[in-house]
């Protein structure tokens, strides 16, 4: 029951993935990125897309290995040692 | 303890070269390939690679774990109030060092988290280490 209910579940998943637009737009951001990346002053596209206007997606990640990290000591740290 | 004496004299060789790859990373990562993870990943490797030539014990006696999740916390608490402090300037991780410095805040928030990677994955590994038996 559990294994039908799981194989439903990703075929619902993988049902709606198979149905998206993955084809190219242009306009929107896409144009903006590319018109206006000499605007941040880094000779380099990828890090003026990722560590300035996207830099909140670092901050993310590093809240997720923050509690990644704050699990692994509450699962397995015990009482105040690191030893 | 640990491994042969090959193993821990290569690892001596290479790992302060990794330290310095990873801070080169972090430090000039705006502008050339790299970054913040990848940086704090390479300078965790150079811990553990040292954690597993000499046994976890004697990384965890130079590297104290109390220090090192210290760094952690604090690295993160830098992280959002460089984020936060772009608020003060115009918006959410506002670049308000930009006319002052190459590339801004980007270089210091690449620093930062660089130090929280790092401190995180040697904080895991740590831990993880309790359940290796032999030394």
């Amino acid at each position: 029951m559990r294994r039908l209910l799981a194989i439903l579940i990703a075929g619902a998943l993988l049902a709606t993935l198979w149905g998206l637009d993955y084809s190219k737009t242009i306009g929107g951001s896409y144009t903006y990125y590319v018109t206006h990346w000499k605007d941040v002053g880094i000779p380099n596209l990828v890090t003026a897309i990722l560590a300035d206007w996207r830099g909140y997606d670092s901050l993310g990640e590093v809240a997720i290995l923050f509690a990644a990290a704050t699990g692994f000591s509450l699962i397995l740290g015990g009482k105040g040692r690191w030893g | 303890m640990g491994m042969t004496l090959v193993v821990k004299t290569t690892t001596t060789l290479v790992a302060p070269f990794l330290v310095t790859y990873g801070a080169y990373l972090a430090l000039y990562g705006y502008a050339s390939p790299g970054g913040g993870f990848q940086a704090g990943v390479v300078l965790a490797v150079s811990a553990i690679l040292l954690m597993t030539a000499y046994g976890p014990r004697w990384v965890k006696r130079h590297f104290p774990g109390g220090e090192v999740s210290l760094l952690e916390g604090f690295s993160g608490l830098f992280l959002t109030a460089l984020a936060l402090a772009g608020l003060l300037f115009g918006g959410f991780f506002f670049n308000f060092l930009r006319p002052y410095l190459p590339g801004g805040t980007i270089v210091l928030f690449n620093v930062g988290v660089a130090l929280k990677v790092a401190a995180a994955f040697i904080l895991t590994f740590y831990l993880l280490s309790r359940w290796v038996d032999h030394d």
